[in-house]
C-alpha cells in the first residue's frame, strides 16, 4: 500500500504543489529498525523546507495559531497574539477556546510569554506587538 | 507647529510604505514628515495578526503588527516626525514644492515641502461597486471591515458568514471567524479560479472544510433589518447567472472580498496620470510619478501580494525624493529623460510604466501575467524597437531574460532591469511575455 497524497506547501507564497508518498518502511540497513525517513518521499517542492513540510503535513499536520485576547488596562481593547511554535492542526479549535477567558494585562512588551503551556502542549502564546497601559482607563475592555 | 518649516519630504501614510518611505528619505539626509490620518502607526497591518509577512525582507514569519512595529521601531530610532490623527484636506503645487492644508484637533495648518511621497495605500471594493440584487440589510461587510471588527475591536460580525470573493483577505477571514467561533456556511467565487495565493486556499479554507464555490456568485440579499439569507447562483464563462442554478444559503452577514483599488485621491488633485490596468500613479523605476517631486509606493500605485514589496517600493520612493529635495534645495532639480514601458503578451500590467534613463538607478519590475499560464512563460526586456510583432527573439540585445515555471495574476512577479543595460534606450522600453507551448 503506498496513499499518495496531494497539497499545497504553505511555508512561503510560492505555494508548491506537493505530491507524498508514503510507502511501508524498509528495514534500516545498519540497525534492523523500520526506516520511517525513507517511507515518506516528498516531489515537487522547490526547496529543502519544502521537503521537511511535507513530510510532516502528510503525517501530522501542524499549523502556527494567531489570534486576540481581550485585554485589562490597555489603551486598546483587543492584543494580537501568536504561537510560539506550531501546533497540531486538530488542536487550533481547542486553543482558542481555552483562549477565550485568557485577559491580557498591560503593560506588555511584543514577545513576552501571555499564556504559558496551551493545552499542555509545551507552546506558549506570546505578545505579537506592543500593549499600552491607558491611565484613564483601569476597567477591563468588552 | 512651526508653519514656517519646508521639510525636504513629506510622506502622506504610516502604513509600511510610508513609514520604509520615512525610514529611507531620512537616511538619506532630508528633513521628514509622516501625516497620518489613524491615531497609530502601522496601516493595515494593524489588523493583519496572522503571520506570513517578512519572509522576502527579513527572512522571517512574522505577523502583520510584527512586521509594523519593525518599521515603526526604525522610524522611531531615527526621531522621525510623525503627525497622527491629521488628516491632508488639500494639495496645491507651487514653483518650489508643495503647500499642503491639514486638518487636526488642534485645527487648520499648512505645511510645505520639496518632495511628496503618496503611501496612501488602497481601499476596498464595496457593495455598491459589484452587482447584487435584493435588500439592503445589516450584516453586509468588506472583508477589512470585518477584519478590523473582530481583531482591533473584539466585535464578531455575525454568527453564520458567507463570503464572497476570494480574495486573500476573504480567505484569511473565512479562517479568523471559523477559529472565533462563527460558522462560515462557504467562499464562493464568481470566477472559475481563486484570486487568492493558493497556500492561503489550503491553511484558511481546506484546513477547516470551508465549502469553496467557484464560478458562483451572490445574485441576491434577502432579510429586513438583518442579512436572513443570501441566494447563490453558478455562472456561466462570461460571469452571468445560470437560470435555474439558484440556491439559498441561510447567514446573518455577507462578507465581500471582491478587490482593492489604489486610494489615489491627492494624486489625482495634483493632476498626476493614473494607469488604467493598476488604477495607480504611472511612475518610473524611482517611483517618481508624472508630476515633478510627487512620488508614490506601495499599495496606492498597485495592489500588492506581499507587505515585503510595498517595503522594498516604498524605500525606492523615500531615497529619490530625498534626492529630489537635495536638488530643488539647490535650485538644480534633475532633469529626467523618460522611456515608456510597453507590455506585450499576457501581461496584466506592468511597474513602472517608465524608465528614466538618466538615473543611475536599477529597475526594479513588478508585472501579472493576466490569465494561469500553468506551463510556464519567457520574459523578454529590451528596446521596444528591436522587437518583431510576433514577440521576441532570443537575441544579445534583450536586456533581461527570464523563465517562469508557472504564472498566476494573484501572484506578482520581479525582475531587476540593471542602469547600465537601460541607460543607451532611445525609445520605449518592451517586456514580451511568451507562454510556454503556445505558438
Amino acid at each position: 500500500m503506498s496513499p499518495v497524497k496531494q497539497f499545497t506547501c504553505i511555508v512561503c507564497p510560492r505555494g508548491c504543489l506537493l505530491t507524498v508518498e508514503i510507502t511501508e518502511p524498509a528495514a534500516d540497513a545498519v540497525s534492523g529498525a523500520p526506516n520511517y525517513l525513507d517511507a515518506v518521499r516528498v516531489v515537487g517542492a522547490a526547496c529543502g523546507r519544502g521537503v521537511v513540510y511535507g513530510r510532516q503535513e502528510a503525517t501530522a499536520p501542524l499549523r502556527s495559531l494567531t489570534t486576540t485576547l481581550r485585554t485589562s488596562g490597555a489603551d486598546r481593547p483587543r492584543l494580537p497574539v501568536r504561537s510560539s511554535a506550531d501546533l497540531p492542526l486538530e488542536r487550533l479549535l481547542d486553543a482558542c477556546i481555552a483562549l477565550d477567558t485568557v485577559v491580557a494585562q498591560a503593560p506588555l512588551r511584543c514577545g513576552d510569554v501571555v499564556m504559558a503551556d496551551l493545552l499542555g502542549l509545551g507552546i506558549d502564546m506570546l505578545a505579537s506587538d506592543d500593549l499600552a497601559v491607558c491611565p484613564a482607563n483601569g476597567a477591563s475592555h468588552g | 507647529m512651526k508653519r514656517e518649516t519646508i521639510y525636504d519630504v513629506i510622506v502622506l501614510g504610516a502604513g509600511p510604505a510610508g513609514l520604509a518611505a520615512a525610514v529611507a528619505a531620512t537616511d538619506s539626509g532630508s528633513s521628514v514628515l509622516v501625516v497620518e490620518r489613524e491615531e497609530r502607526p502601522g496601516g493595515i497591518l494593524k489588523q493583519c495578526i496572522h503571520d506570513g509577512f517578512g519572509l522576502v525582507r527579513y527572512k522571517e514569519k512574522l505577523t502583520g503588527p510584527e512586521y509594523a512595529r519593525r518599521d515603526i521601531a526604525a522610524a522611531e530610532s531615527r526621531g522621525l516626525y510623525l503627525l497622527a490623527e491629521t488628516f491632508v484636506s488639500r494639495v496645491e503645487k507651487g514653483q518650489d514644492g508643495f503647500a499642503l492644508t491639514c486638518v487636526n484637533r488642534d485645527g487648520l495648518h499648512d505645511l510645505r515641502c520639496r518632495s511628496l511621497v503618496l503611501a496612501t495605500g488602497c481601499r476596498e471594493r464595496t457593495d455598491r461597486q459589484v452587482f447584487i440584487h435584493g435588500d439592503r440589510p445589516a450584516g453586509v461587510y468588506t472583508a477589512g471591515l470585518a477584519q478590523a471588527m473582530v481583531n482591533l475591536h473584539g466585535l464578531l460580525p455575525g454568527r453564520t458568514a458567507a463570503i464572497l470573493g476570494s480574495g486573500d483577505i476573504g480567505l484569511i477571514m473565512a479562517r479568523r471567524l471559523t477559529l472565533e467561533g462563527v460558522a462560515v456556511a462557504g467562499v464562493f467565487e464568481v470566477k472559475a479560479e481563486v484570486s487568492g495565493l493558493t497556500r492561503n486556499v489550503q491553511q484558511c479554507v481546506r484546513d477547516f472544510g470551508i465549502p469553496l464555490g467557484l464560478s458562483t456568485t451572490v445574485s441576491r440579499v434577502f432579510g429586513r433589518q438583518r442579512v436572513e439569507a443570501v441566494e447563490l447562483s453558478r455562472v456561466d464563462e462570461r460571469l452571468r447567472p445560470l437560470p435555474g442554478s439558484a440556491s439559498l444559503v441561510d447567514c446573518d452577514c455577507l462578507i465581500l472580498s471582491v478587490g482593492l483599488i489604489p486610494e489615489n485621491e491627492i494624486a489625482v488633485s495634483l493632476g498626476v496620470p493614473l494607469d488604467p490596468a493598476t488604477r495607480g500613479p504611472q511612475v518610473d523605476q524611482n517611483m517618481h510619478s508624472l508630476i515633478d517631486g510627487v512620488f508614490a509606493c506601495g499599495n496606492a500605485v498597485h495592489v500588492n501580494d506581499l507587505v515585503d514589496y510595498v517595503s522594498e517600493s516604498a524605500e525606492t520612493a523615500g531615497r529619490a525624493a530625498a534626492a529630489w529635495a537635495r536638488g530643488l534645495a539647490v535650485g538644480q532639480p534633475t532633469p529626467r529623460r523618460l522611456q515608456p514601458v510597453k507590455t506585450q503578451g499576457p501581461l496584466l500590467y506592468a511597474v513602472p510604466q517608465f524608465v528614466d534613463t538618466a538615473s543611475p538607478v536599477d529597475t526594479i519590475c513588478y508585472f501579472r501575467s493576466n490569465r494561469t499560464l500553468a506551463s510556464g512563460a519567457r520574459l523578454a526586456v529590451g528596446p521596444a524597437a528591436k522587437f518583431a510583432a510576433t514577440g521576441p527573439a532570443t537575441t544579445a540585445e534583450n536586456f533581461v531574460e527570464r523563465k517562469f515555471e508557472v504564472l498566476r495574476p494573484p501572484e506578482m512577479e520581479r525582475f531587476v532591469l540593471p542602469a547600465a543595460r537601460s541607460a543607451g534606450l532611445t525609445g520605449a522600453l518592451q517586456l514580451a511575455l511568451k507562454p510556454e507551448g503556445e505558438a
